[in-house]
């Protein structure tokens, strides 16, 4: 039981870890905090949906979902933050929250607002047996997705040109583009990524609630959010090291708190945020930011 | 090669450059001087795109840049070295040179340049790939200047890079731009420095208040009286 | 789209009579506060559908009453609550004589604090919460089945299963997901069941693994579980109790009654929930039914249109008898309609607070079917107090 225990934590964590490192990606590039984050993760479990309605394979309605995540974030950005390019934060925060709401709108006007129901396959739901302990297939598989997006990601930013041109944007964005290198692919390449990780924490979120709605990527968003400042607002390690610390301290408080107090989990979780931002405002690993021009 | 005409740069209200001409041959190096806010950042960020030009032209080999993106220019062949230095800190000095060589077609012409430019300042393969932020401020001013090396331009902007640095620090910088020179690099250099700029350069503008105050070949400038008063102590 | 058109041909026709007998159709504006976006919507949008349905019949008919045509104001809510009193104030501005407002006891009050002081009867379009005509003992009415009703109903039903003991998975989030649960222990235990844990969450809840797992390691296996949640969150837990090989049958009450929870296919095996009528061949709710899916090009995905529809009913009923657009004269109306026969059954307002006595369905899931399996009148000895 405790070892299950620690297993959804992590996983749970992981999720949170996908999220948060998305929002950071961006944010540490334009200054853009992504409130519209969780509507790709809505975009994604729709087009998951439509892909398997129309008959298309399990594993390639994923491929393709996973697609629709990364291109939804690239749409977004052109039509709606590229105008807003060199806006202050509070501009862009209040864009995306813009975008967020129309997004939901137009979800609920345009599928429906009943949660849609999507069954993933029954290997992903099972539970494996060894020795005394039942784990369960799919927080597995959700911390192994995890993972490997997180060392993707790694290996992109330190192996590639665009990867190490965008941890320097992240610091200088217009001496990077001194070094004549594209500001709008730099911009296009963040929100693909951070469309592909929502896309890929939208599949593992919807493994577990088993359906998708028009609001269902509010709580997450807000959970990244949350992660995202923890770590350090705009610091990749700092969004991972959120993520995993916030779904883990979730899911250890809800499997200790005696049910009375259970209520209160959010509020205890909330106010250790706050006591870490006292102690390092930061965050626990603050980015690094030399200058905006 | 470049040729700058009634270029004017305004902030808000504020008109920081104003009707600005010159020119510069290939092979040459200019010295944009003047005092604090004289508009000399402000002509480069122009020149390198960082900065639109609310009017005039840029002329690059005929082409008018003016108002391109700077990514697009620094396509061109043009690169500037940031007052302040910026580079990235939390890179290598490898991948700090790897992105000043990211216009590269190949990776052959990549690696040439990495080595030439390895060759041009030792202390950089010595520190091959510790963090940019670790170098003394020095060596963050060869790498900055390596770095925009890396893509081989035609022309070398370079903002103020004596700014903050040890006396013998500046003498190590000012010969290195000494043998650019002799190398046929087009250089535009600005310098708060007036005396380092003059020694220096051919040619010579001072900018006062965001114009044009005085033009002319660099030792001319050195010996007239304005000049001497105004920048050099009397 | 034929039936349509079939009811505005009798609609022009009874304008046409209407017009020689009574002299002038006056007009009454009803007030639809409802959300059309938001969490709410699932539940607000098919009952609105169902009552516009039954306002255009009626309209067709001469009117509420037979007198009084009614005209429709429907401003959105969003599923805010002081979107919900906004948009209250704005229509009873605009002089509506009745209100209808949001599935959500909560948005009901705070619309209700607007309204009843005018006498105005506020109709919530499915709120269950029987806390609702507590905090507003006047002019507020449920048409629903109450969460109090419907929580002994399923206590009733799980005890001549021979059901034993029971875990709550409670939220403190809503009245519904709150209250439903405990009703169901008050009965459950007076009647000789055990409760012999709960559980907490929060709605919106991405993860309900940390519950999952307590419930696997109870020392005292429940024989079933009884909750209140709804989607979003009750597919997750589901899917995520099954998945943990817990097999323990979940009860729950008129919020599973949905098409998200039927397509879960058999994974809601056995799942029991409650409904406000059962659509028995050939009886009236069948009909209704069939009369719907002409009127909105598709089948009612639950009972919440059907109850949308008895509204207007009711409404049209309690103008008859008040024979008056008066707001206060239509809400004593309500409050003394008896044995009313709607399309799901009876229903009556005499005697009660506002939430209305009445028959209810018990609902089994089974191979992706919503099987019934008992229409049961729990008897109002048996009720828990709100």
């Amino acid at each position: 039981m405790i070892a299950q225990q620690i297993i959804n934590a992590i996983s749970l964590g992981g999720v949170y870890a996908l999220l948060a490192l998305g929002l950071a990606i961006v944010f540490s590039i334009i200054g853009l905090i992504n409130f519209a984050h969780g509507e790709l993760m809505t975009a994604t479990g729709y087009a998951l949906l439509g892909s398997l309605l129309m008959g298309v394979p399990f594993p390639l309605a994923v491929i393709v979902a996973i697609c629709c995540g990364g291109l939804a974030a690239m749409a977004m950005e052109r039509v709606a933050f590229r105008p807003m390019r060199g806006a202050s934060v509070t501009s862009l925060l209040l864009t995306s929250f813009a975008v967020s709401s129309l997004l939901k709108v137009l979800f609920q006007n345009g599928v429906s607002a009943r949660p849609q129901t999507i069954l993933m396959p029954d290997w992903m739901t099972s539970a494996v047996t060894i020795g005394d302990i039942t784990l369960r297939v799919g927080p597995a598989i959700s911390i192994a997705i995890s993972l490997l997006a997180l060392l993707g990601l790694e290996l992109f930013l330190r192996r590639t040109v665009m990867g190490t041109a965008m941890r320097a944007a992240s610091e200088d964005f217009a001496v990077v583009r001194l070094m004549g290198i594209p500001a709008n692919r730099v911009i296009a390449t963040a929100f693909f990524i951070s469309g592909i990780f929502a896309a890929l924490a939208a599949l593992l979120w919807i493994a577990n609630r088993a359906s998708v709605d028009p609001l269902m990527g509010f709580t997450p968003v807000l959970k990244a959010f949350i992660a995202a400042v923890i770590g350090g607002l705009g610091s990749l390690p700092g969004a991972v090291v959120g993520g995993f610390l916030l779904g883990v301290t979730e899911v250890l408080l809800q499997a200790v708190l005696p049910p009375e107090l259970a209520p209160y989990r959010d509020a205890i979780v909330l106010s250790a945020v706050i006591l870490v931002l006292l102690i390092r405002p930061q965050g626990l690993i603050p980015a690094r930011r030399v200058q905006r021009s | 090669m470049l040729s700058v005409s009634s270029l004017s740069v305004v902030y808000g209200e504020v008109e920081a450059v104003s009707r600005v001409d010159f020119a510069l041959e290939k092979g040459q190096v200019l010295a944009l001087v003047g005092a604090n806010g004289a508009g000399k950042s402000s002509t480069l960020g122009a020149i390198a795109g960082l900065v639109r030009p609310a009017g005039g032209a840029i002329r690059l080999d005929g082409r008018d840049i003016a108002g391109l993106p700077a990514e697009q220019i620094a396509r061109m062949g043009v690169a500037l070295v940031p007052e302040g230095r910026r580079i990235f800190q939390s890179l290598t000095v490898a991948e700090n040179l790897r992105l000043g060589g990211a216009v590269h077609q190949s990776a052959a012409d990549l690696k040439e340049r990495m080595a030439e430019m390895l060759d041009l300042f030792p202390i950089l393969r010595r520190y091959f790939q510790n963090k940019g932020g670790n170098l003394s401020g020095g060596e963050q001013q060869m790498l900055a200047i390596a770095r925009a090396l890396m893509s081989r331009p035609r022309l070398l902007l370079l903002d103020e890079p004596s700014l903050g640095l040890a006396p013998q620090v500046i003498d190590a910088v000012f010969d290195l731009i000494e043998q650019l020179k002799h190398s046929g690099l087009t250089i535009l250099l600005v310098e708060q420095n007036v005396s380092l700029a003059l020694d220096v350069a051919e040619h010579a503008v001072v900018l006062a208040n965001g114009a044009v105050a005085l033009t002319g070949p660099a030792a001319e400038l050195a010996n007239s009286d304005l000049v001497r008063q105004a920048y050099l102590g009397g | 789209m034929t039936g349509r058109k079939t009811l505005l041909g009798i609609g022009t026709v009874v304008a046409m009579i209407g017009f020689n007998t009574a002299a002038q159709a006056e007009e009454i504006l009803i007030g639809v506060a409802t959300a059309q976006t938001g969490g709410l919507a699932p539940f607000d949008q098919p009952s609105l559908k169902g009552f516009e349905m039954a306002i255009e019949e009626l309209n067709a008919k001469g009117g509420l009453g037979g007198k009084y045509t009614a005209k429709l104001l429907i401003k959105d809510t969003r599923t805010d609550m002081a979107q919900t009193a906004t948009v209250a104030q704005e229509l009873v501005d605009a002089g509506v004589k009745i209100m209808i407002t949001p599935c959500d006891a909560d948005s009901t009050i705070a619309a209700s604090q607007i309204t009843a002081p005018l006498s105005i009867p506020t109709l919530t379009f499915c709120g269950t919460a029987p806390i609702l005509t507590v905090a507003v003992p006047e002019h507020a009415y449920g048409t629903y089945p109450a969460d109090n009703l419907a929580a002994t109903a399923v206590a009733d039903f799980a005890l001549s299963e021979g059901k034993k003991t029971a875990y709550l998975l409670i939220s403190p989030d809503a009245a519904y997901t709150a209250n439903l649960p405990e009703y169901f222990a008050k009965v459950f235990e007076a009647k000789g069941g055990k409760i012999v844990g709960r559980g907490s969450f929060t709605m919106g809840q991405p993860d309900f693994s940390a519950e999952v797992t307590n419930i696997r390691g109870l020392a005292e296996k429940p024989d079933m579980i009884m909750t209140g949640a709804y989607e979003p969150d009750f597919p997750a837990f589901l899917q995520q109790l099954r998945a943990a090989g817990v097999d323990t049958p979940v009860y729950g009450a008129d919020a599973l009654g949905t098409p998200t929870i039927r397509d879960l296919g058999k994974l809601v095996d056995g799942v029991v929930y409650t409904a406000s009528g059962y659509a028995e061949p050939g009886s009236k709710l069948a009909s209704f039914d069939e009369a719907f899916t002409k009127y909105a090009g598709h089948a009612p995905e639950s009972t919440y249109e059907v109850n949308g529809y008895e509204i207007g009913l009711i409404l049209d009923e309690a103008v008859r008898v008040a024979d008056s657009d008066d707001s206060a004269a239509i809400s004593a109306a309500i409050k003394g309609l008896d044995h009313f026969e709607g399309i799901t059954g009876e229903i009556t307002y005499a005697g009660t607070t506002g939430m209305p006595a009445r028959a209810l369905a018990l609902m089994r899931y089974e191979n992706g079917e919503a099987k019934h399996i008992a229409t049961l009148t729990p008897d109002a000895a048996d009720v828990p107090a709100p």
